[in-house]
């Protein structure tokens, strides 16, 4: 079914639209609950979750793009189920290696917290990674936004692992240069 | 807590970005001539399949003891119901038992029986000997698979193979599957002469494809036998279709155009189609699947893609997760487009 159609499901409060919704976007949605909770339950549970919350969404929200409006939905609940099963256990996951790096682009700085109540520094994100190029915005976004393994970004642009490390790690530099330069981080 | 704040950030990345690095990870027509790689529909079939087996309770009794058995309880859960005798037949017919087993450190890795088509094949693998959970993957930190003669130094085109781990069996064993497919330079080609295969798999894991993967147990398991391919599955050439395609020169907006798809043939292991897609300037990002007659859908475990020499369009192939008796097939779907089968 087309997205518009499946959408207007949701707008006409049909529950079917949920259906449809897991028919075209279930298998998507898992493997970013995967990527980021590595257990086969609490992936199940998250997509679940992101029906109901999808549900709860449209109306009044319109996505424009609906597979990235659930992507989204699924990493937030995903990060959140996270940190509540990790919580005073950090180190040794797939998930912990990618907060790791991007703690390194904070790393001197203590009011993101603020900033992000702002709602500035997901511009500043969005911002910096349209000023990428294509192909280390590819990385990037595979990394960070769905928390894909080295390897398996490797496999996907046929690069070796040591090569997307590498590139993320320049990457991460120049992230933290540009936060800097938005002068909202200094102590 | 603040990278986590800043992982959440990246929800604001510009809609456009993030389906570019979709995109880019589709399977787009490539010039290389051979490609070996697991794929990530492996982890998302896996995760799918494991999630239907979890909500239907199956998990203990999966029923790996051969390919064949594998298939019928696959086609249940994927559709809800016993195969037909029909479809039973269609799978033995195509199947054969190889019975391969290696030990390393107790660890007993069988190659245990095969089901093959005309580019295509899939294999059953076992690995016992270890306490296993079925909530973690498990599989090999590394494949290699080596097919003789290669269809693909013979004609030229794009081949590739996964491994996908499909669940613990009643009697604590993995289930590994693996499958290969290839698309040539000169289209559909019979072949029936038998491939030799020589598979080594290394360093059994839990997580594979995780940075943090574990390694269970550390070894190479290695198997040459050969595989008949005397069986030409069943084909329908269907009409042709207009289909919509994501055009990649409209860099600012998502766009989808309708492109023609032409030379359109269901056979019981695939589908194949070709279209003109103006050297990658339209990309293809459906879903393909069947629809049977009684309303059920059988999906694709992968693709392949490779523009023809002689005029440049893409020739396409797309795998069953199963083979299929074209008897009980009504309907192809790319996409939105269902193609009528009759």
């Amino acid at each position: 079914m087309e997205d518009t159609s499946i959408l207007e499901l949701y707008w006409q409060r049909d529950e079917n639209a949920i259906v449809e919704t897991e028919q075209k976007y279930g298998a998507y949605c898992r493997s970013i609950a995967y990527n980021i909770l590595h257990d086969i339950y609490d992936s199940e549970e998250c997509v679940n979750d992101t029906w109901l919350q999808t549900w709860n969404s449209i109306p009044p929200s319109r996505p424009n793009v609906l597979r990235l409006f659930l992507a989204r939905i699924t990493r937030n609940l995903s990060i959140n189920r996270y940190h509540e099963k990790h919580a005073g256990k950090r180190g040794g996951s797939q998930t912990d290696l990618v907060l790791e790096e991007l703690a390194e682009c904070l790393a001197d700085y203590r009011d993101v917290e603020q900033i992000y109540e702002a709602r500035a520094l997901g511009e500043y994100i969005a911002q910096f990674v349209r000023s990428l190029p294509e192909r280390e915005a590819n990385l990037f976004v595979r990394r960070y936004f769905y928390a894909e393994s080295v390897s398996v970004i490797g496999k996907h642009y046929e690069m070796t692992d040591n090569h997307v490390i590498v590139s993320l790690s320049r990457t991460r530099k120049k992230l933290k240069h540009h936060l800097e330069q938005e002068g909202y981080f200094h102590e | 807590m603040n990278e986590k704040i800043l992982f959440e950030s990246m929800n604001a990345i510009d809609d456009e970005i993030l389906l570019r690095s979709e995109i880019a990870i589709i399977k787009q027509p490539s010039y290389i001539p051979r490609k070996r790689h697991l794929r990530l529909s492996a982890i998302l079939i896996a995760a799918t399949l494991a999630a239907l087996l979890m909500g239907a309770g199956l998990v203990a009794i999966l029923k790996g003891d051969n390919i064949q058995n594998w298939f019928a309880h696959y086609w249940e859960v994927i559709t809800g119901q016993e195969m037909s005798a029909k479809q039973t037949a269609l799978i033995d017919h195509l199947s054969q038992e190889i019975g391969l087993s290696q030990t390393i450190d107790g660890v007993i890795v069988t190659v245990d029986s095969a089901t093959v088509g005309m580019d295509c094949f899939y294999l059953l693998i076992r690995v016992e000997g270890l306490k296993l959970s079925n909530r973690q993957f498990y599989g090999f930190r590394q494949m290699d698979m080596r097919v003789s003669p290669d269809p693909i130094e013979e004609l030229g085109g794009i081949g590739s193979y996964g491994l996908r781990f499909h669940g613990i069996d009643g009697d604590g064993s993995a289930i590994l599957l693996i499958d290969y497919d290839y698309v040539t330079k000169k289209g559909v080609v019979e072949d029936t002469r038998p491939l030799d295969i020589t598979i080594t798999l290394d360093d059994f894991c839990k997580d594979p494809l995780n940075d943090y993967r574990d390694v269970l147990i550390k070894g190479t398991w290695e198997f040459s036998f050969t595989l008949k391919r005397n069986e030409i599955p069943q084909q329908i050439s269907l009409s042709d279709a207009y289909i919509n395609l994501i055009d990649l020169d409209k860099k600012e907006q998502y766009t989808e155009v309708p492109i023609l798809f032409t030379d359109i043939l269901l056979t019981n292991t695939g589908l194949q189609f070709i279209y003109d897609y103006e050297n990658g300037r339209f990309a293809f990002d459906h879903h393909v699947d069947i629809i049977l007659t009684n309303g059920e859908t059988i999906g694709v475990s992968g693709g392949s893609g490779v523009p023809l020499k002689e005029n440049g369009l893409l020739f396409c192939s797309y795998k069953w997760v199963i083979p299929v008796d074209l008897e009980e097939v009504a309907a192809v779907r790319i996409g939105e487009t269902v193609i009528s089968v009759n």
